[in-house]
């Protein structure tokens, strides 16, 4: 599974939420991949989900891609909630 | 290392902010200062909230004001501004915040360590709970010289 973090710029809370979203991913014990990108190369990209800030988000998701908000990117617990759904 | 790269004299205090783009203006002052942007780089950060969304706002009660580096960033910067009264990014209480950590990078990677151990210092409750409660420039400088990574 293929995991792309998104964020307005590609350098800040993307690495920012990458980091917290990998200590989740140890936590639950996945393999999942991730990598992160700005809104706009987020576009081109394909993963099998797009994770970010519910604003971020709200600019991606256009019924085309499968994708998944946080709404506070350092809380651990909101995201476990909002990514073990997917990893099943 | 975060120390490197956010001076004392990059953190600075303000009572509030009646607009959000002054608090942005007033956050990325320091680095103005310190030539790591050119003024363009805080019109980039505005445009940006403007057109995409309060997204700098990452946490409660924490913004991370920046642009791409293409914007007009020539160094590796940090700046901190900690209000009095929140700062409203929007009327949504998620996007008030008193802790603004304006910075500049000018690649996609000579600032990560840097921003890794911001997160790892927001992460962490205690840590981050003595940030808030701090009124001091050398209070702020001693829990991010003693942040792991």
């Amino acid at each position: 599974m293929k995991i792309m973090i998104v964020c307005g710029n590609g350098l800040g809370s993307s690495l920012m939420l990458e980091m917290a979203v990998k200590d989740v991913l140890k936590e639950l014990k996945s393999d999942a991949q991730v990598s992160h990108a700005d809104l706009f190369t987020a576009k081109s990209e394909s993963a099998d989900l797009f994770l970010g800030a519910r604003e971020i988000i709200d600019n991606l998701d256009d019924g085309s891609r499968k994708v998944a908000s946080v709404k506070n990117i350092m809380d651990k617990v909101e995201i476990k909630a909002v990514l073990e759904p997917f990893l099943k | 290392m975060l120390t490197e790269i956010l001076p004392a004299y990059s953190i600075r205090f303000a009572d509030g902010f009646a607009d959000w783009r002054d608090a942005v203006r007033v956050s990325c002052q320091p680095l103005l200062e310190r030539g790591a942007i050119e003024a363009g780089y805080i019109d980039a950060i505005i445009e940006n909230v403007e057109k995409i969304g309060p997204y700098l706002v990452i946490s409660p009660d924490v913004a991370i004001p920046h642009a791409r580096p293409e914007a007009g960033a020539r160094a590796i910067a940090m700046a901190l501004l900690k209000t009095t009264t929140p700062v409203r990014f929007s009327d949504d209480p998620d996007h008030h915040a008193r802790l603004l950590f304006a910075f500049s990078a000018t690649d996609n990677h000579s600032h990560q360590r840097a921003l890794r151990q911001l997160a790892r210092l927001i992460m962490d409750e205690a840590r981050f709970a003595q940030l808030q409660a701090a009124t001091t420039a050398e209070a702020i400088l001693e829990l991010i010289a003693s942040q792991p990574e």
